[in-house]
């Protein structure tokens, strides 16, 4: 069962509270200290990491049973954006896989039969049927790009450099098909050679792997790295941190390779468009007047790094054998959207408190906007209360899932904080 | 309980046989003076003064008080101000002041272990001979007991955060009898004179054991329990000084300057005083006070910048500029020296390090004696309290230009002990009168207004803890814990 | 004790459904305390015992107060913490109600002139700092790691890394409220006076913080729940914001601006042949340095402090210490200059007369040790503190032994306890799987108030396993003996529960003492009695068997 991978991290935990907390040395108010969400909104220590190391201990042990206890223990299991700011916090400290163990709570709960939640379980029965999780017709999945004359790269025959991966969200959700509108205007632009995959695009698979449900996910990732041998892709380019995330780490992890090793390169866009600024592709000479803030999305910053594949036990002290490298959350995609702002004329980008490998989740990820969704506004609330700390006027941000819950989380705030995916700055600015 | 005893002669008798005859005394004349002290607290008689020597005779007094039931109140000073040694129940006085070994000086660590008897002037010589200095209050009277001071919270002339709590370790005798060693020294729980450079540890640790007893025993008049003796923090005598005096108008004036210096950590003694209170420091008579009043500026803040043996002259040079750049900031002149004032140096050493000896004490110099009324404060509301002290005065038709001032800062000016002196001659009934209800109406007016009474003696007590909700009443179940009997200092606190 | 229903209702009652849980997953989360071979070792005795029956979150004093009233109504234990990190967070029975303060993380008051905040509970050390930066102000940083209670910290024992100024957690300590064991209120110092603010301690009459804190270790929750107090500030000259370059487990601390200038000394001596001889040579610089009244940092590191700071990772720790980088101890000082410049150079002309007198030697900027401490660690020093990060070395530690006193007797008290720790494992075994090379090398050393007194800790590293915990246990056990047989000052400083009848006819009859006090105040032993003292002296089968002596 899952949970035996993480019984040394789940047990060692020192109960310091660490994972509470954003980067002591990063805290600048005692407003926005925290870093968990989870625990802010649930309160008691059971919905930190501290708390779940805690409850996998207990499952282990037997002080805790599935059966007698599985309403709490889902609740507290995915009452959680999986964000890993906890993870982040305590490697600072100890060595411990901190979202091994958030990740091993949910595959066992679904091993055993008891998760996901039935919310969750909608989006992955959408994917199986619809190869999306909005049970939206395929044919409809590149509704986006009509006219738009981009290559289809499903189709035999047709190559390209770049491999523009949509994804479900920006392909279907209403208001967001901007985004990959924008992308390929940016990218025909700039002479870039991209196809897409079109209706046969489907779903990454991560929303199943996330919620843990670690079946599901593999179908479906076995028939996407199907698709991109077929198509030859090599490099991959995606506006979804979660999709990101999903090829560069998690396909990585179930096929037991380092992301370096995989037989094709993933890109967020905001790499991608920095490459392309930089190497002249592209200008940026109107000017943009607006105050901005960066809000990073988790799956592209301290969850969007590289994967080293490790196989080994630990040994005396705790030490890993053979050693391992762990993730620490300072490989993450930060300074690439951060460039891209500081490059649009007018663009005066002003940071929050909480930034980084360090920065407050959206409330949205790890299936906890579906279940939860009032946790999740909350969670959104608390980010859009810092960004207007900042004195900013506009919370721009490049994650399908942040835009949404942020503009939720606005929404009934009272707020006049405007949320906008980055490309839309980018578009204002090019000439 | 009723005491079994028929009278105090078998009371005294009984004690004769602890201690020797001759010091144990119930005549007139001594249980007059150990009545009253200088403070407006009524008298009252004690049955029988003891003069003690040793921890051990405290120890069997106290529990001959307890076998009988009797009141102990423990006095260290010949002289005292606050009323504290003053018996409220009759009983037995325990005098200490006779207790005056200087036990050890650890000039390494910094501590002087000593007895209970033994004053500022009689330390200081001791001390001076190791190159170290206690840490003194301002002029405090010759026969004051430098462990009395310290129990009693008598704010240092020393701005030093880490010289305020000066206590390490206490030998004490608990209210049921038992000796009592706290800090580190509880390893030794055998007779003081045991503690010697063979006890495995240097007394520096004052924690505990269980209370932290360096804490609790202060302020507590001796109903706690009574310490016999005391190891306290002293310093290095420095290798050079130098006093610069700054002059205002008002004490307003004096607030942000004073936090600005405070803040920047300079000086090492720093004090406010209005020009009566320097006044009469630095008369000789009650004839000279208002002479030399009228030289001074209405308020001086005195501090007082000290270097040691590493490159004192640019220790010094460092604070000078700091000061002169405060100084301009806020268009202060300071002064070396105070003009007009003939020897003001000589009279500035004297009061920075010295008890006042030699003469009239300075408080009673006035009239002969000073009803004072004394709290602390934040530094940026004692020009309030300082106007709601004018007002009750002149309510009491006392004369504002008699009032004595003084400012104490504390831990680097994180407080403030502010002290009004109402000079009156205690000879005379009516004026003993008048200062006893201008004393209760001053009082009244600041604890209004919100002073922090932290010392409490006489009138206070009732005054003050009927405002602090379940603080009295917790302090009387820690008495209750303590001294089941209620045999130390009944009355004192109300506790 | 039980809990019941009734109970539970009650509490509901008091703090909203949502803000209490009985649930065992809900629970489960307070129930293990993990550092610590003695925390490992509770919970194997005390198993589920430690999970609490219950977990209440109240959002003041007053809910407080009832909470506590209903303990004594319906005969349950409550144990009051803080951010729960040490082990008198923790229940040892069944039936005891957890007190979380989450809900109560107000700072209520920040006063930039007269230096002093006044907190809630759940205020952490990182957030207060913060608020204190941006007004030229900061606070003492615990060892525990900036992200405990400010207020519990206070309130039970923190050392800290500028404890050379400030002293200890009692010494930071200004005035508190508190719910007393049978859900009375009081307050102490100025807090306790209408209008007179909450600046100052001291009173009114005898100083309460003497009665609700003793010796190191406080009552461990035995006396009621702290619901507020107000704590001392320290002037800060530094930048408003601290300043740190990098990413997560690479970030370095940045500069401090011109205001503060760090040096490390080590002296030549080599561990562990010439410990002794290091040790004493530190302790000379720091009575100079006392003597001097200079700095605001100074402290000597012992060679597990280098290495834990040092490391990245684990394997990082591991490797260094396989490779000696730091053969000896070093010493730490932190020049801030809080009048002008000038007396930053001042200060640092004395430090270079002064270490040239005692021998020593700055370390050189190139030295590992430099560019591990002074550019990684010297700064968290004061921001976060962090020796939590002890527990990296092998994901468990202890302190091995601690003592306040003089320099010169914790120099003294290190070698003795190291030579303990070195026959242990050379005659017993004990330890051979985990004391080299991570421990009996030198020792923290922290003087306080410039040098007037001092404190100290040692560590062992054992792995969580129940064998290796119990050597430890015994290596621990076998240092207090020693304490105990040089009549050390030690056994005075760290009594708690059996502890005050193992060694209070020792010390005075301190137990006497306290569990007079602990009767008065709590007579039906609700507050935390895990671990206060208990009311009634115990049989001396019953202590012996509570310390692991039989």
């Amino acid at each position: 069962m899952a949970l035996e991978k993480i019984e040394y991290d789940a047990s060692h935990c020192q109960r310091c509270s660490t994972c509470k907390w954003s980067h002591l040395w990063e805290v600048k108010s005692h407003r926005f200290a925290r870093n968990c969400p989870s625990v802010v909104y649930g309160k008691f220590d059971s919905f930190a990491a501290q708390g779940k190391n805690d409850i996998a201990t207990g499952l282990l042990n037997g002080e805790l049973s599935w059966e007698e206890n599985r309403d709490s223990l889902l609740d507290i299991i995915y009452r959680c954006p999986v964000c890993a700011a906890c993870d982040t916090s305590c490697k600072r400290v100890m060595d411990l896989d901190i979202i091994g163990v958030l990740e091993a709570l949910r595959e066992e709960a679904c091993e055993r039969g008891y998760g996901p939640l039935p919310a969750h379980r909608e989006f992955i029965q959408s994917i199986m049927n619809y190869d999306n999780v909005w049970k939206q017709p395929r044919s409809r999945r590149a509704g986006w790009a009509r006219k738009l004359g981009i290559k289809d790269l499903s189709k035999e025959g047709e190559t390209a450099e770049v491999l523009y991966y949509v994804g479900c969200t920006y392909a279907y959700k209403p208001g967001m098909e901007s985004v990959p509108k924008n992308t390929a205007d940016i990218l025909k632009k700039a002479g870039v050679d991209f196809g897409i995959l079109g209706a046969r695009e489907i779903c990454c698979g991560g929303i199943a792997d996330n919620v843990g449900d670690k079946k599901s996910f593999e179908a479906v990732a076995e028939k996407n790295l199907e698709m991109f041998e077929k198509t030859g892709a090599k490099l991959i380019v995606t506006n979804c941190p979660g999709c990101y995330m999903t090829f560069s780490e998690k396909y990585a992890r179930m096929l037991k390779k380092n992301t370096a090793d995989l037989p094709y390169t993933v890109m967020h866009s905001t790499q991608y468009i920095e490459q392309l600024i930089a190497d002249g592709r592209i200008r940026l000479n109107k000017p943009v007047d607006l105050r901005v803030t960066w809000h990073d999305p988790c799956h592209l910053g301290r969850r969007g790094e590289p994967y080293t594949h490790w196989e080994g036990k630990r040994v005396a002290f705790g030490l890993t054998e053979p050693p391992r490298v762990m993730n620490r959350g300072e490989n993450g995609v930060y300074e690439a959207p951060r460039n891209i702002l500081k490059a649009i004329p007018g663009v005066k980008l002003v940071e929050m408190e909480r930034i980084r490998e360090y920065a407050w989740c959206c409330g949205s990820g790890g299936g906890a906007k579906s279940a939860y969704p009032d946790f999740a506004l909350a969670t959104s609330r608390e980010r859009i209360e810092e960004a207007e700390a900042t004195g900013a006027g506009t919370i721009v941000t490049s994650c399908p899932w942040c835009e949404a819950n942020l503009i939720d989380g606005v929404d009934g705030m009272g707020s006049n904080m405007k949320v906008a995916d980055i490309l839309e700055l980018v578009m204002k600015a090019m000439v | 309980m009723t005491s079994q005893i028929a009278s105090m002669n078998d009371v005294a008798t009984l004690l004769k046989e602890i201690l020797d005859e001759e010091r144990v005394m119930t005549d007139p004349e001594t249980v007059a003076m150990f009545s009253r002290d200088t403070s407006l607290c009524a008298p009252r008689k004690p049955d029988v003064v003891v003069r003690v020597l040793t921890t051990q005779e405290v120890q069997a007094v106290v529990k001959l008080a307890n076998a009988h039931n009797l009141p102990v109140t423990p006095r260290s000073s010949k002289t005292g101000f606050y009323g504290a040694g003053i018996p409220q129940q009759g009983g037995i006085v325990i005098d200490m002041s006779a207790m005056k070994k200087i036990r050890k000086v650890d000039v390494r660590n910094r501590w002087v272990l000593f007895e209970a008897g033994v004053t500022y002037g009689e330390l200081q010589a001791e001390l001076e001979k190791h190159g170290m200095r206690i840490l003194n209050p301002l002029l405090p009277h010759e026969s004051k007991s430098v462990i009395s001071s310290t129990l009693e919270r008598e704010p240092k002339l020393t701005t030093k955060h880490h010289l305020d709590e000066t206590i390490f370790t206490m030998e004490m005798v608990m209210p049921t009898g038992e000796i009592f060693h706290t800090g580190s020294m509880s390893i030794a729980p055998e007779a003081p004179e045991k503690i010697s450079d063979d006890l495995p540890c240097d007394l520096c640790n004052f924690h505990g054991p269980g209370l932290d007893w360096f804490r609790l025993i202060p302020g507590s008049l001796g109903s706690f329990g009574i310490v016999t003796v005391m190891n306290a923090k002293i310093d290095l005598i420095p290798e050079s000084k130098k006093t610069i005096y700054f002059g205002f108008d008002t004490l307003e004036d004096c607030v942000a300057p004073v936090y600005r210096i405070l803040r920047k950590l300079i000086g090492d003694e720093c004090f406010i005083l209005n020009s009566r209170s320097l006044a009469t420091m630095l008369a000789e008579e009650a004839s000279e006070i208002n002479r030399i009043g009228a030289l001074l500026p209405n308020y001086i803040v005195v501090l007082n910048l000290t270097a040691g043996q590493w490159f004192p002259e640019e220790k010094m040079a460092y604070q000078m500029a700091a000061l002169k750049e405060i100084s301009q900031t806020f268009m202060l002149k300071p002064m070396e020296t105070l003009p007009n004032v003939p020897e003001m140096e000589t009279a500035m050493d004297r009061i920075l390090y010295q008890p006042c000896a030699g003469g009239s004490y300075w408080k009673s110099r006035a009239k002969g004696a000073s009803g004072d009324v004394f709290f602390l404060t934040p530094l940026q509301r004692a020009p309030a309290f300082l106007k709601q002290i004018e007002k009750a005065a002149a309510q009491n038709n006392y004369l504002k230009s008699d009032i004595g001032i003084y400012l104490q800062p504390k831990q680097n000016g994180r407080a403030f002990h502010m002290e009004a002196g109402f000079p009156y001659d205690p000879e005379s009934p009516e004026d003993r009168e008048k200062a006893r209800t201008l004393h209760q109406s001053v009082s009244e007016a600041l604890l209004n207004q919100g002073a922090f009474f932290y010392r409490l003696y006489g009138p206070w007590v009732d005054m003050v803890y009927a405002r602090t909700g379940n603080l009295q009443p917790t302090l009387k179940r820690i008495k209750k814990t303590l001294d089941p009997k209620n045999i130390l200092s009944p009355g004192k606190l109300g506790v | 004790m039980a809990f019941t229903d009734v109970a539970y209702k009650v509490l509901q009652d008091i703090v909203g459904e949502e803000n209490v849980t009985n649930d065992p997953a809900l629970c489960q989360a307070y129930s293990r305390v993990q550092w610590l071979p003695g925390g490992v070792m509770q919970r194997e005795k005390c198993g589920l015992n430690m999970r609490p029956a219950c977990v209440v979150m109240p959002g003041s004093a007053e809910e407080i107060q009832t909470i506590v009233r209903a303990a004594n109504r319906y005969g349950f234990a409550f144990i009051p913490r803080g951010s729960g990190f040490t082990f008198q967070a923790f229940p040892t029975q069944g039936g005891t109600v957890v007190i979380d303060p989450k809900r109560m993380d107000r700072i209520i008051e920040l006063n930039e002139k007269d230096m002093y905040a006044v907190i809630e509970p759940y205020v952490s050390f990182v957030g207060l700092q913060a608020e204190a930066m941006k007004v030229g102000l900061y606070t003492p940083t615990p060892l525990a790691g900036s992200q405990v209670s400010c207020l519990a910290n206070y309130s039970w024992h923190g050392a800290y890394g500028n404890s050379w100024i400030t002293g200890i957690g009692a010494q930071n300590l200004l005035g508190f409220e508190l719910v007393l064991p049978d859900g009375e209120l009081v307050r102490s110092g100025a807090m306790a006076c209408p209008g007179a603010g909450n600046f100052w301690n001291d009173g009114p009459g005898p100083d309460l913080r003497g009665f609700l804190r003793g010796g190191m270790f406080g009552h461990g929750g035995g006396i009621g729940m702290v619901t507020r107090i107000s704590c001392k500030l320290w002037p800060w000259t530094g930048p408003e914001v601290f300043p740190t370059e990098g990413n997560a487990n690479m970030k370095f601390s940045g500069s401090l601006g011109e205001n503060w200038r760090w040096f490390m000394i080590k002296f030549p001596f080599k561990y562990p042949e010439e410990e002794e001889q290091e040790l004493k040579a530190s302790a000379e610089l720091f009575y100079e340095m006392g003597k001097a009244q200079i700095a605001e940092v100074v402290t000597h590191l012992a060679q597990q402090f280098l290495y834990t700071y040092s490391s990245v990772t684990k394997q990082d720790l591991h490797d260094n210490i396989k490779n000696d980088v730091f053969p000896c101890g070093y010493c730490v000082v932190g020049l801030h200059a809080k009048t002008s410049r000038a007396q930053l150079d001042y200060e640092e002309k004395v430090l270079r007369a002064i270490v040239k007198q005692v021998g020593g030697i700055f370390v050189d900027e190139a030295e590992p040790a430099y560019q591990v401490w002074i550019k990684r660690a010297a700064n968290e020093w004061i921001r976060f503190g962090n020796a939590q990060r002890l527990a990296r070395p092998s994901d468990n530690f202890s302190i091995g032994s601690s003592n306040v006193d003089s320099i010169d007797q914790i120099v003294y008290e290190i070698g003795e306890s190291n030579k303990v720790e070195k026959q242990a494992l050379a005659e017993e075994g004990l330890g051979k799987d985990f004391v080299q090379p991570l421990s009996v090398n030198g020792g923290w050393i922290s003087p306080q108030e410039y040098g007037y007194w001092c404190l100290h800790t040692t560590d062992v590293f054992p792995e969580q396993a129940v064998e290796q915990c119990n050597q430890a246990m015994a290596i621990i056990g076998k240092v207090a003996q020693s304490q105990f047989q040089r009549n050390s000052a030690a056994k005075a400083i760290h009594l708690l529960g059996p502890a005050y009848d193992m060694f209070g006819p020792m010390v005075n009859n301190i137990h006497l003492y306290v569990k007079a006090v602990k009767r008065e105040f709590d007579p039906n032993n609700v507050s935390n009695p895990g671990y206060a003292a208990t009311p009634e002296v115990m049989p001396e089968e019953d202590w012996k068997k509570m310390m692991g002596v039989l």
